[in-house]
C-alpha cells in the first residue's frame, strides 16, 4: 500500500501542477460520485479530492457501495428516484446493472465524444463504450483474463505454461499424478473459463461476433466455435483439471485453492490474483493467455470507467474533470492504486512483468474484449455461466445450454 | 400396567441419541471457530491442535469497515425500536377493534390480519423505491418505520386475542374516578396486557432480528448494516476460511442463544401461547 | 354515568395503524401486482405488457424449477418437522430423566439466525467436511459426495438444514398441547386397557388437534418463503436445482433489475400463500370442530 501512495504522491502533485496552468472554471460546484466501496472507489475518491484541491469552488463528495450486485441497483435507484449524481463509476458495455450501454440508451448518460482525449481511444473498446457516435464513458484501466497461473508451482510439478489445449490438458493429468490440481474453478461462477475459451474458439475468427449476434446474423446453437468451446470445458470438469468438489465451490473457495496451493492456476481476470495474493503473499502469480496454439490470444477489456449523469447541473465541470483523469499523470494514479494497467501504458506498451506472457499479443492488436460486455442482456450470460455447471453436473446437454442463450438473447428483447 | 425395562431404556436411548445428533453441529461451531488457520486447510474436521482464540478478535473487526460489534449494535436499535413501536401500534389499535361492536370490530380484524399471509416480497420492491426517495434506505430510522409497518398485523392478531377476554369493570371503575381515556389506556389496560406484550415482543423481536431478506435490500452496505447483513458480507469475503466464518457465527447467535438459556421457559410460551 | 365502552376507545386511536396499513401492505401490494403487468427494467419508463410476465414464469425453466423446488421444500418440511416435533413432545412429555434440558437442546435451532445455522450446515456438508470424512472413515469412500453441487442431493441438503432447525418449534408446539390434555382423561382410557397405539391415536392425537393446526400451517408459510437458507447453501444452484420462488423473487429483481418479472413471481408465491393457507385453515379448523 505504502508503494501506491508514494506512486499516488508523485502523480498527485504532477497533476497539481498541471491543473494550476490551465484556466481556472472559477465556480462554486459541489458534485457527488458513486463509486463501488473498493481500490476502485478509494482511487477515485483520492483523484476527486485531488481535483477538487486544484480547482477553487469544486466541492466532491464520494458515495460508495459495495461492489456486485448491491452497487449497480443503488445506482439504478438513485437514477430512478430522481436524485441522479453527477460522476457514475460504470463498466463497460453491458452485462451488469452499472453497465453503461444500458443507462446510456436510456437517456441518463452524458455524451462524452467531445473531449479531446478521445483521440486516443482505444479501438478494441469502440464496441461497449459506443452507441453510435454517443460516448458514455472514459476507459480507465485494462483488465487482463488469462490464465493465472503460480509459477513457483509449475516448476515443482515440472510443468511447463501450456501453448496448446493438448498441452494444458496433460498438466492436469500431472498435477493430478502428484496430488495437486492444475486449475481451480468455482462452479457457481464458471463464465470467466468458458468466456476465456470462447475467445480464441469463436472472436479470434470471427472479432465482431457480437455486432452479429444482435443483428440476428448468428445465434450460439448454429455456431461451432460455441459448441467447442462447451467441449472443451467439459473436458476440463471430466478429465479432473478442477479441484475436487469444485460444482459447490465459491469465489473464495478458488481463491483459497489457489492461496493454499491445492491448484496451480485458474482462469479468471488479473484482479483474482491480487485476492489470492492477500490469502498468501508469498506466492509468485502471474497471467497467461489461454493455449490455443495458432489461435492463442490475449483477452483484455477496459471494464472500469467512469460516466457523467446526463442531469448534472455541472456539466461542465463534470466533464473537465473526466478530461483531466484521462491525462496520463491520473490514468496511472489510478492504476497505481487499483493494480490495473492504465490505457496510456497499452498505447506505449510498457506492461508489468506479471502480464508479460499477454504483452505480445497486447502489442500486436490481438484483443479481444470480454465476450458478455457485448451482451445486450444480463440474462445471457447467467444462462452462460448455469449452463456451464448444469453440463458438468449431466443436467443438462451443450446444445440445451446454447438454445437457453439464445432464448435469453431473444427473451430479454 | 407397568413398562419392561428394555422399553424405558429404548426411550431413554432414543432420545439421548437424537439429542447427540442434535448437537453436532454446535460441536463444530465450536471447535472450528477456534483451529489455527493452517490446520483448516489441512485437517478441517478434526479436534484442534491448539485453540486459536485470535480467531475471534480478527472476526470481530468483521470487513468493510463494520465491526461486529457496531453490527449488532445495529441490530438491537432496530430490534428494540421496531418492537417498542409495534407494541405502542398493537395494543391501542386491539383495544379499538374490541371496544367497538362486533360488525365494526370483525371488519377491522380482518382488515389488519390479512397483512399476516400476504408474502410482502411483493410489496419490497415498491416500499423500496418510495423509501428510498424518502431517504428511509441504509440507515436505522426506515428499518424501523419498515418492521412497524409490515410487523402491525401480527401485533394486532396478538393482541386482539386477549383484549376481547378482558372485561370493562376495571375501565369503568377508573372512569368513575375522572381517570382520562388516554390514562385509562395507560394505567389500567396496557398493564393488564402484559402476558400477551411479552408474547409480541418476543415474536416481532425474533423476527426482526433473524430477518435476512428485508436487510439485505434495505442496508447492505450502508454503515448501518446489521448482523445477518454483517454475517453475509463476511462470508462472502471469508467464505474459505471456515475458522473465521465460524468465530464470526458464533458471536453473532451468542447473545440471542444467551437470552434463551435464561428465559426460555418465557420464550417457548412466547411461541406456543395460543395453543390451549 | 359511565360512557359506552366504545367511547373509551375512539375509533381515532387506530387511525395510525389504519394508515399503516394502507401504506405498508395494500398500496404497496397494488403498486407491486400493478409492476407484474409491466416491463420495468427500473430505467425507461414501464410498458403495459399484460400477461406477458406470467407467460414466462409458466413456461419458463427457472420458474418452473423454482415453483417445483419450492413445493417440494414445503411439502417435506412441514411433513417431517411434524413427525420429528410430534415424537419428540411424546418422547419428552412423560417422565423421562433430563427432559427440561433436551427440551431446551431440542428447541435451540429456533431461536437462531437461519443464516448462520445455514453457515455451519454448509460446512457440514462441504467437501472434506465431516459427513464425507466420516464415511470415509468407514470405510465407505463410495458413498461420498459434492453433496451441495450434486444436482440430487443438494435439495435434501437445504431440506435437512430446514428440518434441523424447526422441528423443536413443531415439538414446543405438540408439548403446549399435551400439557393441556388432563391427566385424568389419560388414566380413564389407561383404565379402559386400550393399547398405547389406540390411546394415542384415539385420545391423544385428537386433542392435539390445535396443535397440529398451528403446527401445520406455520411451516407451510416458512416453506412456501424459503430463501435464506438457499441463499447461503447454494445460492439456487448447481443450475437452477435449489432455486424457489423467493430466491427467484430477489435474482430476477436485484440482480437483473427485471422489476415486473420479479414481480409476476412474487404474485404466484402471494397467490400460493393465501390459497394453500386458506385451504389448510378451512380443512384444519374443520378437522378441530368435527373432534
Amino acid at each position: 500500500m505504502t508503494y501506491h501512495r508514494h506512486v499516488l504522491g508523485i502523480s498527485v502533485s504532477a497533476g497539481l501542477m498541471l491543473s494550476s496552468a490551465l484556466p481556472s472554471l472559477a465556480q462554486e460546484a459541489s458534485l457527488r460520485l458513486v463509486a463501488p466501496a473498493s481500490a476502485v472507489g478509494d482511487a477515485l475518491q483520492q483523484l476527486a479530492d485531488a481535483y477538487a484541491a486544484a480547482h477553487d469552488g469544486v466541492r466532491f463528495t464520494v458515495q460508495k457501495f459495495p461492489s456486485g450486485d448491491n452497487y449497480g441497483q443503488a445506482v439504478i435507484t438513485q437514477i430512478q428516484s430522481g436524485s441522479a449524481p453527477d460522476l457514475i463509476y460504470t463498466n463497460a458495455g453491458y452485462g451488469s446493472l452499472e453497465s453503461l450501454m444500458p443507462l446510456g440508451q436510456a437517456g441518463h448518460l452524458a455524451d462524452l465524444s467531445g473531449g479531446a482525449w478521445v483521440a486516443n481511444f482505444p479501438d478494441s473498446a469502440h464496441d461497449v463504450y459506443y452507441d453510435g457516435d454517443n460516448l458514455y464513458g472514459l476507459p480507465l484501466s485494462l483488465t487482463s483474463v488469462g490464465l493465472i497461473h503460480n509459477t513457483a508451482m509449475l516448476e515443482k510439478l515440472g510443468i511447463a505454461y501450456p501453448e496448446t489445449e493438448e498441452d494444458f490438458f496433460a498438466a492436469c493429468a500431472a498435477a493430478a499424478e502428484q496430488g495437486a490440481s492444475f486449475s481451480a474453478a468455482s462452479g457457481a461462477f464458471p463464465y470467466y473459463i468458458v468466456e476465456t475459451i470462447a475467445a480464441s474458439k469463436v472472436y479470434t475468427e470471427t472479432p465482431d461476433w457480437n455486432a452479429k449476434r444482435r443483428d440476428g446474423e448468428v445465434t450460439f446453437a448454429e455456431t461451432p466455435g460455441w459448441t467447442a468451446t462447451f467441449e472443451t470445458f467439459k473436458r476440463m470438469a471430466d478429465e479432473g483439471c478442477f479441484q475436487r468438489g469444485f460444482e459447490a465451490a465459491s469465489v473464495p473457495d478458488l481463491f483459497a485453492a489457489m492461496a493454499g496451493e491445492l491448484a496451480a492456476s485458474n482462469v479468471g481476470p488479473v484482479t483474482l490474483g491480487g485476492a489470492v495474493l492477500r490469502m498468501n503473499p508469498s506466492l509468485s502469480l502471474e497471467i497467461g493467455p489461454w493455449p490455443a496454439g495458432d489461435q492463442t490470444v490475449a483477452l483484455g477489456f477496459y471494464n472500469d470507467a467512469l460516466s457523467v449523469a446526463a442531469t448534472s447541473q455541472h456539466l461542465d465541470v463534470a466533464l473537465d474533470f473526466v478530461g483531466w483523469l484521462a491525462e496520463p499523470e491520473q490514468q496511472r494514479a489510478f492504476n497505481g492504486i487499483t493494480g490495473g494497467v492504465s490505457p496510456v501504458d497499452v498505447t506505449e506498451g510498457t506492461y508489468p512483468a506479471m502480464i508479460a506472457r499477454l504483452a505480445p499479443y497486447y502489442s500486436a492488436g490481438e484483443i479481444v474484449g470480454l465476450p458478455h460486455t457485448g451482451w445486450t442482456k444480463l440474462e445471457v450470460r447467467d444462462a452462460l455461466n448455469r449452463g456451464a455447471t448444469q453440463i458438468v453436473t449431466g443436467q443438462a446437454t451443450i446444445p440445451d445450454v446454447l438454445a437457453a442463450m439464445d432464448a435469453a438473447w431473444g427473451a430479454a428483447e | 400396567m407397568t413398562r419392561s425395562p428394555f422399553a424405558m431404556y429404548g426411550r431413554e436411548l432414543g432420545a439421548l441419541a437424537l439429542a447427540l445428533l442434535w448437537c453436532v453441529p454446535f460441536y463444530y461451531l465450536a471447535i472450528v471457530s477456534l483451529k489455527p488457520t493452517t490446520e483448516i486447510f489441512a485437517d478441517p474436521v478434526g479436534f484442534p491442535d491448539r485453540l486459536e482464540f485470535a480467531n475471534y478478535a480478527e472476526a470481530w473487526a468483521g470487513t468493510m469497515g463494520v465491526s461486529l460489534g457496531k453490527a449488532m449494535l445495529n441490530s438491537l436499535i432496530v430490534t428494540v425500536g421496531s418492537v417498542l413501536s409495534v407494541i405502542l401500534i398493537g395494543s391501542v389499535t386491539a383495544y379499538v377493534i374490541a371496544r367497538n361492536g362486533r360488525r365494526m370490530g370483525t371488519l377491522m380484524y380482518f382488515f389488519f390480519v390479512a397483512g399476516i399471509i400476504l408474502p410482502h416480497q411483493l410489496s419490497v420492491v415498491p416500499l423500496y423505491s418510495a423509501m428510498r426517495q424518502i431517504g428511509l434506505v441504509g440507515n436505522h430510522l426506515g428499518l424501523i418505520v419498515l418492521y412497524s409497518g409490515l410487523m402491525t398485523p401480527m401485533s394486532v392478531f396478538l393482541y386482539s386475542g386477549f383484549v376481547r377476554t378482558l372485561p370493562a369493570d376495571y375501565e369503568e371503575a377508573a372512569e368513575v374516578d375522572g381517570a382520562s381515556r388516554g390514562r385509562i389506556f395507560r394505567m389500567v389496560i396496557f398493564p393488564l396486557l402484559a402476558p400477551v406484550t411479552g408474547t409480541v415482543a418476543v415474536m416481532v423481536g425474533m423476527v426482526v432480528w433473524n430477518d435476512f431478506f428485508i436487510q439485505l435490500i434495505f442496508l447492505s452496505g450502508s454503515p448501518a448494516q446489521t448482523l445477518p447483513v454483517a454475517i453475509y458480507g463476511f462470508v462472502g469475503e471469508f467464505s474459505a476460511r471456515w475458522n473465521l466464518v465460524f468465530a464470526a457465527v458464533f458471536v453473532s447467535i451468542a447473545p440471542i442463544l444467551a437470552f434463551y438459556l435464561f428465559a426460555q421457559r418465557q420464550l417457548i410460551q412466547g411461541f406456543t401461547g395460543g395453543i390451549k | 354515568m359511565l360512557s359506552p365502552t366504545a367511547a373509551r376507545a375512539p375509533l381515532s386511536w387506530a387511525i395510525p395503524a389504519i394508515v399503516i396499513m394502507l401504506l405498508f401492505h395494500y398500496a404497496a401490494f397494488v403498486a407491486g401486482g400493478w409492476y407484474a403487468f409491466t416491463d420495468w427494467n427500473g430505467l425507461t419508463r414501464p410498458n403495459f405488457v399484460g400477461l406477458d410476465n406470467f407467460r414466462r414464469v409458466l413456461t419458463s425453466e427457472e420458474a418452473r424449477s423454482a415453483l417445483g423446488n419450492t413445493l417440494f421444500l414445503t411439502v417435506f418440511y412441514v411433513t417431517l418437522s411434524n413427525a420429528i416435533g410430534l415424537g419428540l413432545a411424546m418422547l419428552l412429555n412423560g417422565s423421562l430423566r433430563g427432559r427440561n434440558a433436551l427440551r431446551v437442546l431440542f428447541f435451540a435451532p429456533v431461536v437462531m439466525s437461519p443464516l448462520a445455522v445455514s453457515y455451519v450446515w454448509k460446512f457440514i456438508f462441504a467437501v472434506n467436511g465431516p459427513i464425507n470424512a466420516g464415511l470415509e472413515g468407514v470405510g465407505l469412500d463410495s458413498a461420498t459426495r459434492v453433496w451441495l453441487g450434486d444436482p440430487d442431493t443438494a435439495i435434501w441438503a437445504v431440506l435437512v438444514v430446514m428440518v434441523w432447525q424447526f422441528s423443536g418449534l413443531c415439538m414446543a408446539f405438540y408439548l403446549a398441547g399435551l400439557q393441556g390434555i388432563p391427566d385424568e382423561v389419560l388414566e380413564a382410557a389407561e383404565i379402559d386397557g386400550a393399547s398405547r397405539w389406540r390411546r394415542f391415536r384415539k385420545i391423544i392425537f385428537p386433542l392435539l388437534a390445535p396443535a397440529a393446526t398451528v403446527s401445520i400451517a406455520l411451516p407451510t408459510i416458512f416453506g412456501l418463503r424459503t430463501f435464506d437458507q438457499v441463499i447461503a447453501l447454494t445460492f439456487g444452484g448447481p443450475g437452477y436445482a435449489t432455486e424457489t420462488l423467493a430466491t427467484q423473487i430477489f435474482k430476477q429483481t436485484f440482480g437483473f433489475g427485471r422489476f415486473g418479472y420479479g414481480a409476476a413471481f412474487a404474485l404466484v408465491l402471494t397467490a400460493l400463500v393465501l390459497v394453500v393457507s386458506s385451504i389448510q385453515l378451512i380443512v384444519l379448523r374443520a378437522r378441530e370442530d368435527r373432534l
